[in-house]
C-alpha cells in the first residue's frame, strides 16, 4: 500500500547518491581505506600480543609444574607442596595473582591442592601427553589459565593462575593501539581532504571557465597551470577542441557574411531596377529591358542559392550521394555538349578524348564537377583557344583531366583556390556570366564525397590543368 | 551636375546611370578601378559613386590615390556593410557611405546633400532676388507660382545658383553639365541661358563678356 511513496524515496536516495561530489567521494574512499588498514593492523597486532602472552604464561606455568613434579617425586606426602617462591615474581605478588595447584592420583583421587582452589580447577578428562612439543593440557577459563601435566604414577598435576597482570598489560596495549589508530585516521582523513581538494579544485576552475564559453565567446581558454598531469592533459585536449571549434565557427561566420555580400548586388539590381522603372511611365521597350535585367539578377541569385544549398548539405554531411553504376566518360560527354554554346560565344574549341571509365557514384553531381571545371576554363581562358577534356580509367580509379591555355593561376592564389567565394581576379570573368565564387568549392566537396582527390597544375601565362581522380571500387 | 559611377557589375552600372541621368545629372561610368581613377583625376566631377570590390584597383585604393590630389565628393556604394568597412571608408576620405541593397530616393538625396554641402550651402532652399529655389524638390517658385524648367535648364541654373557671386566659365559649365559622350554643340549653352532668362527674368543671370556667367550675390 505504501509502494508509491517507497518508490519516490528510492529515487531521491538514488539522486542523492548520484549527487555526491567527486571531492566527497575521494575523501570517503580515502578515509575508508585508512580506517580499514588501521583497524586490520591494530586487530592483528592485538591478537598476536594476546597469543604471545598466553604462550609465555603457559611456559611459565609449565616450568612451575616441572619444579612441583620434582618436588612431588622427592617426598612421600604430597600435602606439603608449595609453589616455588622463584615464580612469585613472575606470576605477580598481589593476592589476585596467586597461583594454585592440585594433584590427583591415577584413580582421580585428589592428593593435595593449594588452599584457594577456584571451582573450575578439576582434573582433565583427557590424559595429558608426556611427549611432543606440548607435553601438557592447557585450559583457560575466564582470566584463569591452567596447565595440567601427567605425574610419573599416571596421576595429574594442575597448576594455574589468574592472568590479571597480563590482562592489564593487554588493556594498555589495546588502548595505545586505539590512540595511534585514531591519530592515523585523523592524519589520513586530513590527507584525503587535501588530496581531494587538489584534484577537485582545478576541475572546478575548469568548469567555471567552461561555463563562460558560449557560441559568442569561443576565445576563452582553460587554464592548465599547476594542475595534476592528467588534468593538464584534459585542459589541453579541450583547448585544442575549442581551437578547432572556433576556427570552424569563424569560417562559418565568414561564409555567411560572404554569402549575404554576394546576394546584395543582385538584390540591389532587382530592387532599384523595379523602383526606377516604376517611377514613371516607360515605353514597352524599356519595360522589357528592365524585366530582362531583373530576370538575369534573379537567375544569378538562384545559382547562388542552389550552390549554397549543396555546400551546406555537404557541410552537414548529408550530400545524399546516389551510389549507382555510371561512366565518367559519358557524363563528361553530355556535360561538354551542353557547354558548347558557351564555348562558341568565346570561340573556344572543346577538344575531348574520352575512354570508358566506369565507377560507382552520383552521375548528376559528377556532371556538376565536369561543368564547373570546363566552364572555368572557358570563362577564365583566353578567347580563340582550345580546352582539352580527357576521361580515362586506370586499374583503381577513374580520371578526368581539364586543360586550358589560359592566363594561369598566380602561385599566391593557388592554395586558396578551393575556398568559398575566393576569386583569383574579377577582371578576368565575363561580365554577363559572373561565377558565384563557389564553383571550385563545390567541385572539391563533391570529389571528396566520392572519396577522390583533385590536383591543380598551373603556370602563369601558360595555362591550367585540373585532374580529378575518383576511386572506382570504394568511396565513402 | 556631373557624376562618375565606378561599378564593375554591368547591370548595376547601367541602372545607376539610368537613375542619375533621369534625375538630370550628366553621368560618366567606369567598369574598373583603373579607368575610374583616371577619369576622376581628369574631370571635375561634382560627385563620384564608388563601389569597393573592383577589378584592377580596388575601391579603397582608388579613393586613397584620388584624395592625394582631388577633393571631389565621394559616395561609397558597397555591399560591404560591416561597421569596420564604413568607418575605414569614411576615414580614408569618403564623404558618405551607402550599403547595398540601396533605395533609389536615398541615393539621390545623399548625392544632392553631398553636392550642396560641397558648394558651401547647408540649407536645402535658397533665395535669389524674388525667386525661391527648392534644391530637394528641384522647383523654382516666384510669388507662390512654380516655374517649370527642363532637367538640363534646372541643372544649369542650380550650378550657377550654388556658385552665386562667382563667375563661372563656359568650360566649367560644359564640364559639369555634359557627360563625356555628349556631343552637344557649344552654342547650346547660349540657348539654355536664353531660355532661363526668358523664364526667370532677364536680370537673374548676368553675362561677363569673355569670362562667363554669374548670378550676383
Amino acid at each position: 500500500m505504501s509502494s508509491p511513496s517507497d518508490a519516490g524515496s528510492t529515487t531521491t536516495a538514488a539522486q542523492h547518491q548520484r549527487d555526491w561530489s567527486l571531492q566527497s567521494l575521494l575523501i570517503a574512499s580515502h578515509a575508508g581505506l585508512v580506517a580499514i588498514v588501521v583497524l586490520g593492523f591494530g586487530i592483528s597486532l592485538l591478537a598476536m600480543t594476546i597469543h604471545a602472552t598466553y604462550r609465555q604464561a603457559e611456559a611459565d606455568l609449565l616450568g612451575a609444574a616441572q619444579v612441583l613434579l620434582q618436588d612431588l617425586g622427592s617426598r612421600n606426602d604430597p600435602s606439603g607442596l608449595v609453589i616455588s617462591e622463584l615464580y612469585a615474581h613472575r606470576f605477580g605478588k598481589a593476592s589476585r595473582d596467586h597461583a594454585y595447584y592440585a594433584v590427583w592420583d591415577a584413580s582421580g583421587q585428589m592428593l593435595a591442592s593449594s588452599k584457594a582452589l577456584p571451582p573450575h580447577a578439576v582434573r582433565s578428562a583427557t590424559v595429558p601427553p608426556t611427549h611432543g612439543p606440548r607435553p601438557f593440557v592447557a585450559r583457560s577459563q575466564g582470566i584463569y589459565l591452567d596447565v595440567i601435566v601427567a605425574t610419573p604414577d599416571d596421576g595429574q598435576l594442575l597448576i594455574g593462575r589468574p592472568l590479571a597482570k597480563e590482562f592489564d598489560g593487554l588493556g594498555w596495549t589495546a588502548a595505545r593501539l586505539l590512540t595511534v589508530g585514531l591519530i592515523c585516521l585523523v592524519l589520513g582523513g586530513w590527507g584525503a581532504i587535501w588530496l581531494a581538494r587538489r584534484i577537485a579544485k582545478p576541475i572546478e576552475r575548469m568548469s567555471n571557465t567552461a561555463e563562460r564559453i558560449t557560441s559568442r565567446n569561443l576565445s576563452e581558454r582553460l587554464e592548465a597551470r599547476q594542475t595534476p598531469r592528467e588534468i593538464t592533459r584534459l585542459a589541453i585536449v579541450i583547448n585544442t577542441m575549442l581551437d578547432g571549434l572556433k576556427s570552424s565557427f569563424d569560417r562559418q561566420v565568414r561564409f555567411t557574411a560572404d554569402a549575404s555580400h554576394e546576394l546584395r548586388t543582385p538584390v540591389s539590381v532587382v530592387l532599384s531596377q523595379a523602383d526606377f522603372t516604376l517611377s514613371r511611365e516607360r515605353t514597352p521597350e524599356q519595360y522589357r529591358e528592365a524585366l530582362e535585367t531583373c530576370l538575369q539578377s534573379a537567375r544569378r541569385m538562384k545559382r547562388l542559392v542552389d550552390d549554397l544549398l549543396v555546400l551546406s548539405r555537404a557541410d552537414s554531411g548529408c550530400l545524399n550521394l546516389r551510389h549507382e553504376s555510371t561512366d565518367l566518360s559519358s557524363i563528361t560527354e553530355q556535360a561538354v555538349r551542353l557547354l558548347q554554346p558557351l564555348a562558341d560565344r568565346r570561340n573556344i574549341r572543346l577538344q575531348t578524348d574520352l575512354h570508358s571509365a566506369p565507377l560507382i557514384g552520383d552521375a548528376d553531381r559528377l556532371s556538376q564537377v565536369v561543368t564547373n571545371l570546363v566552364t572555368n576554363s572557358i570563362q577564365y581562358g583566353d578567347m580563340n583557344t582550345t580546352v582539352w577534356i580527357e576521361a580515362f580509367a586506370k586499374p583503381d580509379a577513374a580520371f578526368l583531366v581539364v586543360r586550358d591555355t589560359g592566363p594561369g593561376i598566380p602561385l599566391a592564389d593557388q592554395p586558396h583556390l578551393f575556398e568559398r567565394f575566393y576569386r583569383v581576379d574579377r577582371v578576368r570573368t565575363q561580365e554577363e556570366e559572373t561565377g558565384t565564387g563557389l564553383g571550385l568549392s563545390l567541385v572539391a566537396e563533391i570529389v571528396a564525397a566520392h572519396g577522390g582527390t583533385i590536383q591543380v597544375a598551373s603556370t602563369e601565362g601558360t595555362g591550367t590543368t585540373m585532374a580529378v581522380q575518383i576511386p572506382t571500387n570504394s568511396h565513402a | 551636375m556631373r557624376i562618375l559611377v565606378i561599378e564593375d557589375q554591368a547591370d548595376l552600372r547601367r541602372l545607376l546611370q539610368g537613375i542619375l541621368e533621369e534625375d538630370g545629372y550628366a553621368v560618366d561610368v567606369a567598369a574598373d578601378g583603373a579607368d575610374g581613377l583616371a577619369k576622376a583625376q581628369v574631370w571635375p566631377y561634382d560627385a563620384i559613386v564608388l563601389d569597393l570590390m573592383l577589378p584592377k584597383i580596388d575601391g579603397w585604393d582608388v579613393l586613397e590615390q584620388l584624395r592625394e590630389t582631388h577633393k571631389t565628393p565621394v559616395l561609397i556604394l558597397s555591399a560591404r556593410d560591416a561597421l569596420a568597412d564604413r568607418v575605414l571608408g569614411l576615414d580614408i576620405g569618403a564623404d558618405d557611405y551607402l550599403s547595398k541593397p540601396f533605395e533609389r530616393p536615398e541615393l539621390l538625396a545623399r548625392l544632392r546633400a553631398l553636392i550642396r554641402r560641397t558648394a558651401g550651402q547647408a540649407k536645402s532652399t535658397l533665395t535669389i532676388k524674388n525667386l525661391q529655389v527648392d534644391l530637394i524638390g528641384r522647383t523654382i517658385t516666384r510669388d507662390d507660382e512654380i516655374i517649370t524648367l527642363t532637367a538640363r535648364e534646372y541643372m544649369l541654373f542650380e550650378y550657377l545658383a550654388l556658385h552665386r557671386g562667382k563667375v563661372v566659365t563656359r568650360t566649367e559649365l560644359y564640364d559639369h553639365l555634359f557627360d563625356e559622350n555628349d556631343e552637344t554643340l557649344s552654342n547650346l549653352l547660349d540657348v539654355y541661358i536664353s531660355y532661363l532668362r526668358k523664364k526667370l527674368g532677364a536680370d537673374v543671370i548676368e553675362t561677363r563678356r569673355g569670362l562667363g556667367y554669374v548670378i550676383p550675390e
